[in-house]
């Protein structure tokens, strides 16, 4: 396997350094990801961009605990120690358009990779995800090998239960628990490839705020500033080519679910022939929050900045687990559409999703945002389906496109949105052929 | 950069925000000196911002997260908010509320958005990494001339 990778990443080093010159389209290996890349068939020059993405019932250790992922998309990926050949691969990745950065749990990883230090002190991490969860650990750098891409000494964050101890300022309030084992995660680890380089930019590089970094020093852990370079990274952006962007794919699926679905993960937004933007268009994102604005039957969602002030808190995340949105007293009261939640109690209880007793089909229109919420673009319309989560996550399939929940004053599409479309995530300052990211296409 | 905060400075740091976070009851339910001690939590800068039927006390933390406090014309706080790359320390700012809030987490993963709703209290997260987005509010303690969706 070592022998593998080190050809593998050879051939990729020789494919970027001579780009013209005929080599590449045999550097897919079924060794990693099991994927048999879809190049699009007829560059040959180019290195292997795209890899197979799963949507499954989750690892094996997850479904040994007595649970199953639902809409969790998964890749693996190879991450080795830098500039070696001592390296892992790691399936059932989560595979997030809603964060930034890998973060493995510990006991999913077999290597040893050198932590981040600064003198003798450690440098661990709080991460905080929007579900109350949280996870901890140290920043360590590895070299992260996907299809043909490397990506090489990135930081990355180790999910542990208790590396040194973990600070009060971590865990205080996070009532939804800590992710830091598979059945916790739900996953292997998480590769967040949103439309940010960095988990956290510039508030953490120039103060030190409680809840992101930390500095260790054996006993106690207390807040550090990590300049941008040292945060955790999102890896695409640092692939020496088709570094500006991902390409989701997903197959559509019945109404009733799926237990499975395969589509694939491409690398680079209009650097190949496989990952040109065709007919999609662009949904400009806000550069400091990657939300834009959505409107539902006449009412326009805002956010925080105020009324009237701009601002959207809408967003695309194969992360989230369903389509969340708004509330259902609103959805009933003020626009008449009756779309009750799930029971809250008892043997069928499934809290935050939607249970309406027969399907209920919906539109809302979306417009892309600048800074400060100014409106970019023309307004697309998105039209999707909630059905009974409760029936269908009884069913024991795992790829459901009309599963959905509450989020007030806001729509999270999360991956049902996905099937049956190819969706653009474009990273910030990152140029592609339709501008720079940060953008959303589909 | 980090080799520029000095190590030595964070007891002191620490014995402050001690001093600031038990010398006031915290914020939800509380008064507007109640905002100080989470202001001081937080390390935080504060502007206020009056409007007709309430005042906001919008706060920046170091991560650059906007957390703004509502207050009623009688001056209790009845709502909290928040957006950005960390959430405010919720056992600090919802103070009282907190055990109400802990008792009624949620038993299953959502991998998505949560609200938490109590006989007293409404919470809702939500949101994704650098724009994690929530509120808190009482719902007895709304003034009439309010609308939730101020609550932003």
């Amino acid at each position: 396997m070592k022998n593998t990778y080190r050809i593998l990443r050879f051939a990729a080093l020789l494919c970027f350094a001579f780009f013209l010159a005929a080599c590449g389209s045999g550097g897919s290996s079924s060794s990693i990801g099991g994927s048999n890349s879809n190049n699009g068939g007829t560059t040959a020059q180019s290195t292997s961009n795209s890899t197979q993405l799963t949507v499954d019932a989750g690892p094996l250790e997850l479904q040994n605990a007595g649970f199953i992922d639902e809409d969790v998309p998964f890749i693996s990926v190879t991450v080795c120690v830098p500039g070696t050949a001592t390296c892992q691969t790691i399936d059932h990745v989560e595979v997030d358009t809603g964060s930034e950065g890998l973060r493995i749990v510990a006991p999913a990883l077999t290597l040893s990779l050198p932590q981040q230090t600064v003198g003798s002190n450690a440098i661990a991490e709080c991460v905080q995800f929007g579900d109350l969860t949280y996870g901890w650990g140290p920043v360590a750098s590895a070299d992260i090998q996907i299809a043909g891409e490397v990506a090489k000494n990135v930081p990355i964050q180790i999910l542990e239960q208790n590396f040194q101890t973990t600070p009060t300022t971590c865990s205080s309030g996070q009532t939804g628990g800590q992710l830091f084992d598979i059945p916790s995660l739900g996953a292997k680890a998480l590769l967040g490839i949103g439309v940010f380089r960095q988990d956290c930019g510039f508030g953490c590089a120039s103060g030190s705020p409680p809840g992101a970094y930390y500095s260790c020093d054996g006993t106690t852990c207390n807040p550090t500033s990590e300049s941008l370079t040292a945060q955790v990274q999102n890896p695409v952006w640092m692939f020496p080519s088709d570094n500006n962007g991902v390409v989701m794919t997903l197959p559509a699926v019945a109404d009733a679910g799926s237990p499975g679905v395969t589509g694939t993960l491409t690398f680079g937004i209009g650097t190949q022939s496989n990952n040109g933007l065709g007919s999609a268009s662009v949904l400009p994102v806000d550069p400091n929050t990657g939300n834009f604005a959505a409107q539902f039957m006449g009412t326009l969602y805002n956010d925080f900045n105020g009324p009237g002030t701009g601002g959207g808190s809408s967003f695309i995340d194969s992360g989230s687990n369903g389509i969340f949105f708004l509330d259902s007293a609103t959805l009933t009261n003020q626009f008449g559409v009756n779309i009750p939640d799930c029971p809250q109690s008892g043997s069928n209880a499934l809290k935050g999703f939607y249970c309406p007793g027969t399907t209920q089909q919906l539109s809302v229109s979306v417009l892309g945002e600048t800074s400060n919420g100014t409106p970019a673009g023309s307004a697309r319309t998105i039209t999707f389906n909630i059905a009974n989560a409760s029936t269908l996550f009884q069913s024991g399939s795992s790829a459901f496109n009309d599963v959905g929940g509450e989020n007030s004053n806001s729509f999270d599409f999360g991956l049902p949105f996905f099937f049956g479309k190819t969706v653009f995530t474009a990273i910030e300052g990152q140029p592609t052929p339709s501008g720079n990211g940060p953008y959303v296409a589909f | 950069m980090r080799v520029l905060s000095p190590r030595c400075s964070y007891p002191l740091l620490l014995v402050l925000i001690t001093a600031f976070s038990c010398s006031g009851f915290a914020a939800l339910g509380g008064d507007v000196s109640s905002i100080q001690a989470d202001q001081a939590h937080m390390r935080a800068q504060r502007r206020v911002i009056q409007n007709a039927a309430y005042t906001v006390h919008e706060m920046q933390t170091e991560s650059a997260t906007l957390v703004r406090e509502f207050v009623s014309p009688q001056g209790k706080v009845f709502g909290i908010t928040w957006q950005g790359p960390t959430r405010p320390d919720l056992q600090q700012v919802l103070g009282s509320y907190y055990s109400e809030f802990a008792a009624a987490r949620p038993t299953r993963r959502i991998h998505g958005p949560v609200t938490i709703r109590t006989p007293n209290l409404v919470i809702q997260s939500g949101g994704h990494m650098r724009a994690l987005t929530g509120r808190a509010y009482v719902p007895a303690m709304v003034p009439a001339d309010v609308r939730l969706e101020d609550i932003e």
